[in-house]
């Protein structure tokens, strides 16, 4: 596909058309748009027992009457749709509503036993039967290499899939997500533009007006090339880093911030535990941390 | 059931909001301060309840009441972009030009910009 770009939200992976953009974002939820209007819509989560497509196409008749007052149907999906698709155990639907209709796909796989629905409105003339099939083909609902690749708006980064999204926010000009696993939460911001939110200023100045980042002691360092500024904060070595094991609140804590120039973005790494922190793996986040 | 039931304001796709021209305010003063932003002075307009308390505790009927507002650095530079001439979609490219910004990011924050203006009076579409 010609001028595509790829979406990756929370294991699910696909390649759009550059000018579909995500227009609502939750946990297990995409939609995106192509500036007419919403175009695609994509929703998962993980099956328990066995899975029927039935069973999940009455689930969405029933929430598509209440939405859209149009009736679900089973459709039968084309040959092309079911290449796209070998991967998984498929089943089609397709819906009339007032003001608009789609088709869509039903889709289970065997090996990670998740569930995806995904669905296309027909009345957006952007959507036309290539890149439908072009988006099919690429979907992936499981990593590889057990790393989870995270890829919207403008912002691109690699975890290891045992961090799990626990919040998260995409404000003009102000994005934060947030991981954690059982030892250590990360999160990972985006600022724009730099250059009007650093003003006179430089990074340690701007962290230091960002409640979550200030009262640190930054040294300057570079990520991948971009100059940045990093800090830690931890227990005194020896007797005071086993008290701390004891006690409920997090003791080390990691920052990151760097400047892209060209791309007039600040990108900002944080990291805290009760633990001491594997700063090899943040090293590895920062540097597959990027902007598109 | 309701008389006087207030009819449902128009609904303005997003298509066609963003057509429209943002006109500045006649009623306003906007001063450039030497860090290059811009404060605008607005009257204010009262609620008949407030202006009719503010009577009673000897306000002039005739006073002319005013705010102030200071725009950022970023305000300053949509703030400029308001000739009364360009659209609210070419505000936003030129905005998301000038900070290589998405699109639909600068979308979002120019139009909320444009509404909190237009919600004080300082700004009207045509």
């Amino acid at each position: 596909m010609k001028e595509c770009k790829d979406v990756a939200w929370n294991a699910i992976h696909f390649q759009c058309p550059s000018g579909w953009e995500v227009d609502q974002i939750g946990r297990r939820h995409l939609r995106l748009d192509n500036g007419q209007g919403p175009v695609m819509e994509v929703k998962w989560g993980p099956v328990k027992g066995r899975f029927s497509h039935n069973a999940h196409l009455k689930r969405l008749a029933v929430l598509n009457s209440r939405r859209a007052k149009g009736r679900v149907v089973p459709w039968s999906l084309p040959a092309d749709w079911k290449t796209a698709l070998a991967d998984f155990e498929t089943g089609g639907f397709q819906w009339q509503g007032a003001s608009a209709e789609g088709r869509g796909v039903s889709l289970y796989c065997p090996v990670c036993r998740n569930a995806a629905l995904i669905q296309f409105f027909r009345s957006s003339p952007g959507a036309d039967e290539k890149k439908i099939l072009a988006v099919l083909k690429s979907f992936r609902d499981h990593p590889c290499d057990g790393q989870i690749v995270w890829s919207v708006f403008d912002i691109r980064a690699k975890l290891p899939q045992s961090l799990q999204l626990r919040r998260f926010r995409f404000d003009a000009g102000k994005f934060e997500l947030e991981f954690t696993d059982n030892n250590q939460t990360i999160h990972l911001h985006r600022w724009a533009p730099a250059a009007a939110l650093l003003g006179q200023g430089d990074l340690a100045r701007f962290a230091g007006t960002i409640a979550q980042f200030s009262g640190g002691r930054p040294h300057a360092t570079t990520v991948a090339g971009h100059q940045g500024i990093e800090w830690r904060t931890s227990p005194s070595a020896g007797w005071p880093q086993w008290i701390v094991r004891l006690k409920p609140q997090l003791s080390f804590f990691w920052y990151r911030l760097w400047l892209l120039k060209e791309k007039n973005r600040i990108f900002a790494v944080r990291a805290a535990s009760r633990h001491p922190l594997d700063e090899r793996q943040l090293d590895r986040i920062c540097m597959d941390y990027e902007t598109v | 059931m309701r008389l006087f039931k207030r009819k449902p304001a128009p609904e303005l796709s997003r298509t066609t909001a963003l057509h429209y021209k943002p006109v500045k305010s006649n009623d306003i003063t906007e001063v450039r301060l030497e860090t290059g932003e811009v404060l605008i002075e607005y009257p204010l307009t009262l609620r008949p309840l407030a202006a009719a308390i503010a009577r009673r505790l000897g306000a002039a009927p005739t006073s002319r009441q005013t705010k102030k507002l200071q725009l950022d650095v970023l305000g300053t530079s949509v703030w400029d972009l308001l000739d009364g001439q360009r659209s609210v979609s070419q505000v936003i490219e030129l905005f998301a030009r000038a900070h290589r910004l998405e699109n639909r990011e600068a979308e979002v924050s120019v139009t909320r910009f444009i509404k909190e203006l237009g919600r004080r009076g300082l700004l009207g579409l045509r």
